[in-house]
């Protein structure tokens, strides 16, 4: 049986860890990283910014963990999630899981693969201990390793 | 039973809590449908979901809505949800 990690669905380049002074900068250097890559439309940082603003920080779903995205899109797009590590504690405005220090941009494909990275998505960050030791990461393969090591 | 599981554009924070609020029920052998969906479907829906399912900031914007909110602090956090589905439904 083929195991499925996060690396798989992380374009090279997808994985930064950086400062960033606010939320909404480190929110929009994730999204960037799915631009740049190639994997979501140009535009698509502003719409993940526009949809923070729009809706306050519902995002910050758990312990310094956001998860950010732009809008359905209508079929361009490719499944696809970046990593924005900071270097820093950021204050998102969420009450009960601030400080943020990690970022999950995600492309908002609505397919199959879609679900299969979330679901393997949600099974990493289930574990406990993991969001404090991707902080502890000081280069991208450090990251990839942790990921690898979470086998769905 | 249905829940509903809500965010902002239903294809992210609301998906993954679906699937964590899917896990947790499965344990405690209750039958139910779980949907993830967008606020603005949440609002318009007269489906009779029993339980809407949300993070704490989008509660203000579900205000209204004739069905039960329950909050998650942590999405990822099993017992958490365990917890809350479980005051709420047994």
């Amino acid at each position: 049986m083929a195991s499925v990690n996060l690396n798989d669905f992380i374009p090279d380049g997808c994985i930064q860890i950086s400062q960033a002074n606010s939320f909404l900068e480190a929110s929009s250097k994730a999204a960037l990283l799915l631009e740049q890559a190639g994997v979501v439309k140009a535009g698509y940082e502003a719409e993940v910014i526009q949809i923070i603003k729009e809706n306050g920080p519902y995002m910050v779903l758990a312990p310094q963990v956001a998860i950010v995205h732009g809008r359905p899109s209508e079929g361009t797009d490719k499944t696809a999630a970046a990593v924005f590590i900071s270097e820093s504690e950021l204050i998102s405005g969420s009450e009960k899981n601030d400080p943020v220090r990690v970022i999950f941009a995600i492309s908002a494909t609505s397919n199959e693969e879609h679900i299969e990275m979330l679901k393997t998505l949600a099974l990493f960050l289930t574990n406990s201990g993991v969001v404090e030791k991707m902080q502890q990461c000081s280069t991208v393969s450090e990251v990839r390793d942790i990921f690898s090591q979470y086998l769905q | 039973m249905k829940l509903l599981a809500v965010c902002g554009m239903g294809i992210g924070t609301s998906v993954l809590l679906k699937m964590n609020a899917e896990r947790v029920l499965e344990q405690l052998d209750i039958e139910a449908e779980v949907d993830a969906t967008d606020i603005t479907t949440a609002l318009r829906d007269d489906s009779p979901a029993q339980i809407v399912l949300c993070t704490p900031e989008l509660q203000d914007q579900l205000g209204g809505i004739r069905a039960e909110i329950i909050t998650v602090d942590n999405v990822f956090d099993l017992n958490e949800l365990t917890e809350k589905l479980q005051g709420s439904l047994l």
